[in-house]
């Protein structure tokens, strides 16, 4: 076992410590390798388990359905099989047909397109206004923030369907209106409805992240505000935006499920979850030849896509909630 | 009831003065964390006594297991993911392997511990007076008048003005002064034979920690209680410890009387820890001792010595064989060190350390916090190696 | 004020504009409301909503932002106002309750909810701001501690790098409460000179260290840097001092950004500065992180919590130093440190002092660390000065009780050193929501006396000492009298009359 010792000779473990230390000359530390070895654990990644592969694939395979429906080899989602209606699952219609005879497997898919769409972009929407919102008021603080919350609470106070479902109302009731405006009015009102929400995560995330020294830091050599928001406060803050974010979209889908009961979701024409458990809800309480695959169907579709985002969105979480020391 | 307890005090008191009373044996205490990464060993072989009325100093640098030690002899470590071995003896009773149940017993009426955060150790919806009255109640079955009359007189004790106003205020409506003095009223409530002060003062600033400290001292008398006084600052010992056990890694590396080890102080690590302090009668711009390095990861202890890889005084023998605890001459002095410190064998291990360039030896000497530095990254690197 | 005044003005107009376009909105709506011949949306209804519900929101948010307690009614009238008008939208649109023919009860409540807004509106708008008041109170309070200067230890003008006047601190809290933070101090450092400032937690030190690199500005006095004062320097030119005076945190790990790596936070200053060629600044940071006792190759790709606390102490003098400041403020470096790295602190501080230097201000409340770092020290006491002197004499010979306090109770690493219980302070710092009045330190003086309650005592030199001066009427030693000059006459005469 070699001791600490002064050496000419350079090898794995040694350390240059360069000759630009004053008065000291260019030495090597010369070390005894640890005996039993345990490797020291680097990788601190939350593994993703069995769970989060099956929910990172129902996903990836609900999206890919989604975009690739008009080329799926399954029928149209509005073609009427007057043969077959209020049928169970079968082979040529896996998840059965509604009372008027269309093909539920294809309604699920093409009504992913909608709901995925609606939820997707209002997420985004609010993301990008709510996020710059809450970054300016967390950063900034003092009138700004209590202008910007107070208008986050007033709008918070307001129940978000009744809300989502005025904007609609006002914005696109009318019946003659596109299937296209509709939808662009639903993601408007349901983004504006989420600003509040991701805007005062972002502000309270960005509040503690901006009193904390590196901020000062970077304030006293001069940077500006621009340049310390984007590089030091907001990725610090982004993953709370993104796991509310996810979540955000799970509460979507079913936002928009209730605006369709409510009349004001993506017009029937269309599929979506939403308007497919809307206008199927009579099939529950109808007595004689209920076909519950038409509420079943997509609600499962709903759950299965909420709890994957539930999920993922917490393992997005653990997996950026840096440690920020190992003592 | 107060006065019956005054009176067993004082006749304790009598005793204790009679002949020494052996309070509290710690045999070869092992305290291990289950992590992901490994076992992680914070109290290794940790053996030590405590007399009645005499107050033994624990000093260390934070990650030595200091604080672990005195949570692990008093049972408050959870169960989940701790492995604990070996023996401790609390007025002859064997209570290592006690139920948290059985040690609830023993829990503020027999030992009892001040926490380093005072704000963290009180409940912050809770009035002080009932913090206090809480154990009287629930381990002396006080009624209320006897309970309330008893807080008062501990309140004012310790020192607090106003202590009938106090007893009806909340922790946030006092200083971190006044409610470390309240922290150690509740801990003092039942008249514990024992007293763990955890990093008492850390939290506090200098001037109220040397009022805490001469609290605790003159609690410490008159109660006639055994304190483990648990420190980062060999200072806040000094004048106030009969003993100290100094820790390194898990191990106590040297222990003796205070005044033995100050005059005579034998492992290297003491040393530095000594003299890298900054002293008052020292001039300014004075240069400090360093030990260079931090303390090692106690999930991979180096093998040999544990100090071994950042002692200035290290040679090949202290990275391969463990010294163990060595009596000195003096009696109830120990140290683990193979080249001891103010021994010749120690002497020339440290200047054939300076002559062959080590650096831990040079660091040490010139104060040199570069190279010192350098040292840290190099021992880290052979970590991961 | 007149800048909060327009800010006022701006959110009002921004609101009403905002109110506005949905007004165009509606008017559009409208016209295609009428289906199938049946009128299913009320013009009327929307537009009160619209108008009701932007009143509401403009008076929630001005009440809630001026922070008026009495605003509270005024806070759910508002509320209430902005709820009607969601009900009005919604009718309007048609959603709920009947046809347009019951319109009478809405509109009653609807004009009075605005009648209500309005008149608190009015109300609000009339009635002083409160944010008016502690202005005049700092100007008036900045005046009167500059008639009370005491500077007899300032220097000549000339030779400080750094010379801070009558600097004063103040942060409002809640309802008419003011933390008097820093209250008149005058300090000066010499280039090359280490300047201790040492006191209790709370007793204003790090806030001095903050508002001397104007982060946040103080209340009033003057910083001169270079001859140049700080306070009145426009924003882009006090930026551009800004690399000259860096600054160390207590924790250095919260001041490092947990998600950048080592090598670009110390690069960091570089780029903001444009110093130096892209390639030549690697180069840069290595050779400040070979100073700081680091290795580069391996530090510069590891992220701050790969590191000790100590070694992030040195990442965060690195980045100090690679900008080549003059000033650096130490803002309790070593306070969070263990014995040990605190050590490694020091010396490195002192090597880096002499190899870049630097000019350093020291702050902690250990004066045993303070004495070994430091050329001068200033003891603070509840944002005063107490005492400033050279290290030795301050140590030897204390002139302040509250100096000889603080010594005493520095635990002393040695048995045989006499605890001095007595001499160890009673009691808690006071609040500096109020602090005493005259001498800050007679609540805790063991020699105070009733002169000490009612005369501010001034800073005066020390007999028989140089360089020592002391801010107290009953000092431990002689002190001389305090100078006489036109600033000191004007205190004398306020208190006769």
């Amino acid at each position: 076992m070699p001791e600490p010792s002064l050496s000419a000779t350079t090898n794995a473990t040694a350390v240059d410590n360069g000759d630009v230390v004053a008065g000291t000359q260019s030495l090597v530390l010369d070390l005894p390798p640890v005996q039993g070895t345990a490797k020291v654990e680097k990788s601190k990644t939350k593994k993703l388990g069995i769970v989060g592969w099956i929910a990172i694939f129902w996903l990836v395979a609900v999206c890919a359905a989604a975009i690739l429906a008009p080329v799926l080899p399954i029928p149209s989602p509005t073609k009427n099989f007057l043969s077959a209606t209020s049928e169970g699952p079968s082979l040529a219609h896996p998840m059965g047909t509604d009372s008027t005879g269309q093909d539920m497997f294809s309604r699920v898919i093409w009504g992913a397109r909608a709901s995925l769409l609606v939820s997707v972009s209002s997420v985004a929407f609010g993301l990008l206004f709510g996020g710059i919102l809450g970054l300016i008021a967390g950063y900034y603080r003092g009138k700004l923030d209590t202008i910007f919350t107070n208008i986050f609470n007033v709008f918070l106070a307001i129940p978000q369907l009744v809300l989502a479902l005025a904007l609609v109302a006002v914005f696109a009731s009318d019946p003659a209106v596109s299937v296209g405006k509709r939808e662009f009015w639903l993601i408007i009102s349901i983004g504006l409805v989420s600003i509040p929400i991701i805007g005062r995560i972002t502000r309270a995330s960005t509040l503690s992240w901006a009193q904390r020294e590196f901020v000062l830091a970077g304030r006293s050599m001069g940077a500006k505000n621009k340049r310390i928001m984007s590089r030091d406060v907001l990725p610090n803050v982004l993953p709370a935006m993104f796991s509310i974010a996810l979540l955000g979209i799970a509460v979507v889908i079913v936002l928009e499920g209730g605006l369709s009961i409510l009349g004001v979701g993506v017009p029937p024409s269309t599929p979506s979850w939403g308007n497919l458990i809307a206008t199927g809800r009579n099939e529950l309480t109808r007595i004689v030849g209920a076909c519950p695959q038409v509420i079943l169907a997509p609600s499962i579709a709903i759950f299965l896509t909420v709890l994957s985002l539930n999920y993922l969105g917490d393992v997005v979480r653990a997996r950026f909630d840096v440690r920020e020391s190992n003592i | 009831m107060l006065g019956r307890r005054v009176q067993k005090q004082e006749n304790r008191t009598i005793e204790a003065q009679a002949r020494p009373e052996r309070l509290l044996e710690v045999a070869d205490l092992h305290t291990s964390f289950k992590t992901p990464r490994g076992l992680v060993h914070a109290v290794n072989a940790v053996s030590f006594t405590l007399d009645r009325g005499k107050t033994l100093g624990i000093v260390g640098e934070s990650g030595s297991g200091k604080s672990v030690l005195s949570r692990s002899i008093m049972g408050l470590l959870p169960r989940q993911n701790v492995v604990r071995e070996g023996s401790v003896q609390f007025e002859g009773n064997e209570i290592a392997q006690f139920s948290p149940s059985a040690m609830r017993a023993y829990w503020g009426t027999e030992m009892a511990m001040v926490f380093q955060d005072p704000m963290t150790s009180l409940n912050p919806v809770v009035k002080i007076g009932r913090q206090i009255t809480e154990s009287l109640k629930y381990h002396l079955d006080m009624h209320r008048d006897q309970s309330d009359a008893t807080a008062l007189a501990l309140m004012k004790s310790v020192g607090i003005p106003e202590a009938e106003r106090r007893l009806n205020e909340y922790p946030h409506q006092m200083s971190g002064g006044m409610r470390q003095r309240i922290v150690i009223a509740v801990a003092l409530a039942c008249g514990p034979k024992l007293l763990f002060a955890d990093e008492p003062t850390t939290a506090l600033d200098v001037t109220v920690q040397a009022q805490i400290l001469n609290l605790l001292q003159q609690q410490q008398r008159e109660r006639d209680m055994g304190m483990v006084l648990v420190t980062h600052d060999l200072g806040v010992v000094a004048g106030r410890a009969d003993d100290i056990a100094v820790m390194y890694a898990g191990q106590i590396v040297e222990t003796a009387p205070t005044r033995t080890l100050f005059a005579q102080m034998r492992m290297p690590y003491t040393e530095g820890l000594l003299k890298s302090i900054p002293k008052l009668e020292q001039p300014s711009h004075s240069r400090l001792e360093i030990i260079g390095g931090r303390p090692p990861d106690l999930i991979n202890a180096p093998s040999g010595c544990k100090f071994s890889p950042r002692c200035p005084y290290a040679q090949d023998r202290c990275h391969v064989e463990e010294p163990p605890l060595i009596e000195a001459d003096t009696p109830g002095h120990y140290f683990r060190c193979w080249y001891p410190v103010g021994t010749d064998a120690g002497r020339e291990a440290l200047e054939r350390n300076l002559a062959a360039n080590v650096p831990q030896a040079q660091a040490a000497v010139a104060g040199d916090a570069a190279l010192a530095g350098k040292i840290e990254t190099a021992l880290d690197q052979r970590i991961e190696v | 004020m007149q800048a909060r005044g327009k800010e006022l003005d701006g959110v009002l107009i921004g609101a009403l504009v905002a109110g506005l376009v949905p007004f165009g909105l509606i008017i559009k709506t409208h016209s295609t409301t009428v289906v199938n011949g049946v009128q299913t949306s009320c013009t009327y209804h929307l537009w009160s909503g619209w108008i009701c519900g932007v009143i509401g929101l403009l008076c929630v948010a001005y009440a809630v932002g001026t922070s008026r307690h009495r605003g509270r009614l005024f806070v759910a009238t508002s509320v209430l106002a902005v709820a009607l008008s969601i009900v009005q939208i919604l009718r309007g649109a048609g959603l709920i309750g009947g046809p347009c023919n019951s319109s009478g009860p809405y509109i009653v409540a609807l004009l009075i909810c605005g009648a209500i807004a309005v008149w608190w509106l009015t109300v609000i708008l009339s009635a002083p701001r409160p944010s008016d008041l502690p202005a005049d109170r700092v100007g008036a309070g900045a005046t009167g501690a500059g008639m009370g200067a005491t500077n007899a230890h300032m220097r000549d003008p000339d030779k400080a790098l750094l010379r801070v006047e009558h600097l004063v601190v103040e942060f409002p809290v809640g309802r008419q409460a003011t933390v008097h933070a820093v209250s008149d101090i005058n300090l000066d450092v010499l280039e090359g000179e280490t300047l201790g400032l040492v006191g209790e937690s709370g007793c204003g030190k790090s806030t001095t260290g903050r508002a001397i690199i104007q982060l946040p500005r103080p209340t009033s006095g003057r910083v001169l840097f270079q001859g140049r004062d700080l306070v009145r320097l426009p924003s882009e030119e006090l930026r551009k001092v800004r690399p000259q005076m860096q600054l160390i945190f207590q924790d250095p790990i919260s001041s490092l950004n947990p998600r950048r790596k080592v090598g670009d936070i110390v690069r960091e200053p570089l780029e903001i500065w444009n110093r130096g060629a892209a390639n030549k600044r690697d180069e840069m940071v290595d050779e400040v992180l070979d100073a700081v006792g680091l290795d580069p190759n391996v530090a510069r790709g590891r992220r701050p919590h790969e590191f000790s606390g100590g070694q992030c102490q040195r990442i965060c003098i690195a980045r100090a130093l690679v900008l080549e400041p003059k000033v650096i403020i130490c803002d309790e470096p070593v306070s969070a440190l263990d014995v040990s790295v605190q050590a490694q602190i020091l010396n490195l501080l002192e090597d880096m002092k002499h190899r870049y230097g630097l000019t350093l201000i020291f702050i902690a409340h250990d004066l045993a660390v303070v004495k070994n770092v430091s050329d001068r020290i200033a003891v603070m006491y509840l944002g005063k000065l107490c005492e400033v002197a050279p290290p030795e004499s301050l140590y030897t010979q204390p002139a302040h009780p509250y100096t000889a306090a603080l010594l005493a109770s520095i635990p002393v690493p040695d048995p045989q050193a006499t605890t001095q219980v007595d001499s160890s302070l009673a009691g808690d710092l006071p609040s500096p929501l109020n602090p005493p009045s005259g001498c800050r330190f007679r609540t805790r003086c063991p020699r105070a006396k009733d002169r000490c309650a009612d005369e501010e005592p001034q800073m005066r030199p020390v007999l028989g000492s140089e360089d020592h001066f002391v801010a107290c009427h009953f000092p431990l030693i002689e002190a001389a009298e305090a100078p006489m000059g036109p600033s000191t006459t004007d205190v004398a005469i306020a208190g006769a009359t």
